[in-house]
């Protein structure tokens, strides 16, 4: 199975793509790398690789290394013009089997221990953390990254992407939503007992195990990592604390998180578009050692108004594990569709609606699920649309979901990131839900029920090929 | 021009020169640009009353047009001894 052990061998394959601006020019770190950034996200331009930031001579930034589809579409080691279906189809591949062990390398096989710094000379103001956008509440060292911590019962390990903020030369801050994996271990097992939780923060990933530290499986991140590369994942044991991180990594901070002290952190451009989550006190990162590879390249994901990668992969990955759960249950479904310009907050699903109520019980079992907070909108479409045509779902919901009838309305969990939420929601996680039901109901007589009016569905075949047969002669373009 | 600047949900947050603790960002130039310091500072609405210039910046980000000016008298440390 096609993957990359590390960023410097999927740069290089996303440089043969033409998929890659190596920036030799100083840029500053200050804004200027990141409306770079923002930029090629907006555009969906060429990834860009920024080999000379001011004041950090030796460091690298690679922006927007996930932010489209064919960059996915290389990681999973596709042609980069995949459609979005054959995407899924790959990664599906490589999340079903048997999840290999990771492996532990010794020190010595390692890059990411190339160079080790502890005790007083660690501070966090020498890697080059940019100041993402205008305004933010600080410079963000883990925008694109991924933080490994062990449950203090089970000893689970999780990878999960949480921003980090640079506070000052030794600590970080971020937020930990309270149901997210990590959250439970801090909230639920370690803040209630007053004892600290050790961190590594891996910053420039491999694109596998990145994607894994952001997916929402149930399969622990560093065995889903091996499952998707076909083989074990390397990882070797920290310098201060009892965990292992991924051997090819640009640099690891390592530290403690602590149970019973919170500093502000925010505000800061999220995945919804916006600056929305507000200033607050947030969890708190206490760093005692950094280790680097010669010549280390920081990773920075820009979130904005779309596409960045975390809208991408989350809406990606979100979707599959949707659609994974309504075929557990037996639901009759043609597929799942997230947009990513939703910013995963929307839900296509295709069904073949053979019983009453079949959208209420499509969304009542995703709003349900552990991802019901990340998005608020189920638009359910008969088996006749196809859900990743956006001009076709857009169709069926204007034209199809009764106003009073198709729309259901929850309460359910959602995320102080909603920017639509009020501020009481936002504070206490509320999340309101909604149903679009854009399936006409099946007790309508059969005869009554509205005829599409296309090409494909109201002419004969036969018409239609004599049509299609001539049309290039015509002078219309094929299509 | 700035040298420091500070997050506030409300202006009338900041009393005016009174000595006050307050968590700012340090602005000057360099890699420890940004990174925050608590101190016991003045602070005035008169850009000229104290020998340092203040950014006020509000909750979503948003600068204040008008600087403030700021005398810092120390740092104080408000990270629990045991962490240090
Ligand atoms: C770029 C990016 C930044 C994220 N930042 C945060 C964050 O600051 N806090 C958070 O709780 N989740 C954040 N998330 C979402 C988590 O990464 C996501 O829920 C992930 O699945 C962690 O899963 P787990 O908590 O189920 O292990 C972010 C996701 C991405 C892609």
């Amino acid at each position: 199975m096609k993957y990359y052990k590390d960023n410097r061998e999927y740069i290089a394959a996303l440089e043969k793509n033409n998929d890659l601006v190596r920036i030799k020019e100083e840029i500053d770190w200050d804004m200027e790398a990141g409306a770079i950034v923002r930029k090629v996200c907006e555009d969906k331009a060429p990834s860009p690789v920024m080999e000379n930031i001011k004041d950090y001579p030796g460091h690298r930034y690679f922006g927007a290394p996930i932010a489209t589809y064919p960059r996915l579409a290389t990681v999973l080691g596709l042609d980069p013009n995949s459609s979005i279906p054959e995407i899924a189809d790959e990664y599906l591949k490589r999340t079903k089997g048997n999840p290999p062990a990771p492996k532990i390398l010794d020190k010595s096989e390692a890059p990411c221990k190339e160079n080790i710094i502890t005790g007083n000379d660690v501070d966090l103001l020498k890697l080059p953390a940019p100041m993402v956008h205008e305004g933010d509440g600080g410079r963000y060292l883990g925008t694109w990254h991924f933080i490994v911590a062990k449950d203090p019962d089970n000893g689970d390990v999780n990878w999960g992407m949480y921003r980090t903020m640079v506070y000052d030369s030794k600590t970080m801050v971020g937020p930990v939503l309270p149901f997210s994996d990590m959250g439970k271990m801090l909230h639920g097992k370690c803040a209630p007992r007053g004892k600290t939780l050790p961190f590594a923060m891996v910053i420039g990933p491999d694109p596998i195990s990145a994607i894994a530290s952001c997916a929402p499986s149930s399969i622990p991140e560093p065995e889903l990592a091996g499952l998707m590369m076909g083989e074990s994942v390397e990882l070797v044991k920290c310098e201060t604390c009892d965990l292992e991180v991924p051997a090819h990594a640009e640099i690891i901070i390592e530290g403690e998180i602590l149970p019973d002290f919170q500093l502000d952190e925010a505000p800061f451009g999220e995945y919804t578009g916006y600056r929305t989550s507000p200033r607050e006190p947030r969890t708190v990162y206490r760093v005692n050692c950094i280790t680097y590879r010669n010549d280390p390249i920081t990773t920075i994901s820009n979130m904005g108004v779309p596409t960045d990668e975390g809208q991408l992969l989350r809406s990606f990955s979100l979707g599959l594990e949707l659609e994974k759960l309504l075929r557990s249950q037996g639901i009759p479904i043609t597929g799942v569709f997230m947009p990513p310009e939703s910013t995963h907050h929307m839900m296509v699903v295709g069904v073949k609606p053979i019983y009453s109520n079949i959208a209420a019980q499509i969304a009542q079992l995703a709003f349900g699920s552990k991802l019901g907070p990340w998005f608020h909108q189920v638009v359910v479409v008969d088996d006749s649309i196809d859900i990743y045509n956006y001009a076709e779902v857009f169709h069926a919901f204007t034209t199809r979901c009764h106003p009073k009838d198709g729309i259901h309305v929850w309460d359910g969990v959602g995320t102080p990131l909603n920017p639509f939420a009020t501020k009481f929601e936002r504070t206490w996680s509320k999340g309101p839900k909604v149903l679009f039901d854009c399936t006409f109901p099946v007790d309508w007589d059969k005869n009554d029920l509205p005829r599409l009016v296309s090409f494909k569905t109201i002419y004969p075949q036969d018409i239609q090929e004599k049509v299609l047969a001539r049309w290039a002669d015509w002078g219309f373009n094929r299509k | 021009m700035y040298n420091y600047d500070i997050f506030v949900k409300e202006l009338d947050e900041l009393k005016e020169d009174q000595e006050m603790e307050l968590q700012v960002r340090d602005l000057a130039p360099g890699i420890h640009k940004y990174a925050y310091k608590w101190v016991k500072a003045k602070v005035s609405a008169n850009p000229d009353t104290y020998p340092q210039k203040l950014q006020i910046r509000f909750g979503r980000g948003q600068a204040y047009e008008n600087a403030y000016s700021i005398q810092v008298l120390g740092e104080v440390n408000k990270f629990p001894q045991k962490y240090l």
